[in-house]
């Protein structure tokens, strides 16, 4: 595999896995709300103003939402969105307002992948022993 | 031998289900075996494989259907064998599929690996080969018998035979 190659690799992956965390929490979030409040699909498009096979759609492929519609979404099932970055090289949290350290975790080396090769920090974060 | 565990990517999360696989279907997995009536298949090792891989592994959103037309679920039961699944990887040309079954909760165990064009030719054959397969290989380990979905997987999976 070409350089190239590898490297749309490597962001094909992270842009999919990012996809599917969104996906799944909101997921989570309809199946909360489905179970407490009986909410399904059908009121949910209905508050979207979409149709009933989009919201389906949404939640058997693979979408890729724009940060609009994730808002919206938000919106409909009644839930905040909140924003933070962890940084790969460091313990440090991005957030809107600013960066902040977490004391409670380390920084540990890990044993190469593929993956970690081309990535830009080879690092994961475990809980510091007490 | 023994199957092998699936490790993604991603060392950063908790594994909330495991995959495992024979060793021939790992080394299929990262390319380090190609069959020979596969030649002109899309690498296993590509991202969007793995993302299925991981997605399930991690516990996030997989799809799943037992109905016999079926959806494009990614985890699908399979008919005409004892408590046969397959674990679907579409997005690499052919498409496969990992034949298995739950061994117990979030437990896949994958025996075989075959582009999609197999099952429609001789589905059923192979199904009944790969549940006797099984029957051998995890002899005393009783594999998940259920009509509730929940009883194989927890986390986050959507049911497409469920109108939701």
């Amino acid at each position: 595999m070409t350089s190239t190659k590898i490297i749309k690799e490597y962001q094909n992956y992270q842009r999919g896995m990012l996809r599917s965390a969104v996906q799944s929490a909101f997921w989570s979030a309809l199946n909360f709300r489905k179970k407490n409040d009986g909410m399904s699909q059908n009121e949910l498009a209905k508050k979207l103003d979409a149709d009933k096979s989009i919201i389906s759609r949404w939640f058997s492929g693979d979408p890729n939402w724009e940060l609009n519609t994730i808002s919206d979404i938000a919106d409909a099932l009644d839930v905040d969105v909140e924003f933070h970055l962890k940084d790969r090289r460091s313990t440090a949290i991005f957030t809107p307002s600013g960066v902040a350290f977490h004391a409670d975790i380390k920084l540990l080396a890990t044993a190469p992948s593929v993956m970690q090769i081309i990535s830009p920090a080879n690092v994961k974060f475990e809980k510091a022993a007490a | 031998m023994l199957p092998e565990r699936y490790a993604p990517s991603r060392q950063n999360h908790e594994l909330k289900r495991g995959l495992w696989v024979t060793k021939e279907i790992s080394d299929v997995l990262t390319d380090k075996l190609v069959p020979a009536e596969f030649k002109n298949a899309e690498p296993l090792a590509l991202s969007d494989a793995q993302i299925v891989r991981d997605n399930f592994s991690f516990g996030w959103l997989v799809t799943v259907s037992r109905q016999k037309p079926g959806k494009s679920a990614v985890i699908k039961q399979m008919h005409g064998a004892d408590e046969v699944w397959t674990f679907c990887l579409r997005k690499i040309s052919p498409g496969w599929r990992i034949i298995g079954r739950f061994l117990e909760q979030d437990c896949f165990v994958g025996v075989r690996i075959v582009p999609r064009s197999r099952i429609g030719m001789d589905g059923t054959k192979l199904f009944i080969e790969c549940a006797t397969e099984m029957d051998v290989k995890f002899a005393g380990l009783p594999c998940v018998r259920s009509d509730n979905l929940s009883h194989y997987l927890t986390g986050q999976y959507n049911d497409l035979d469920k109108d939701n």
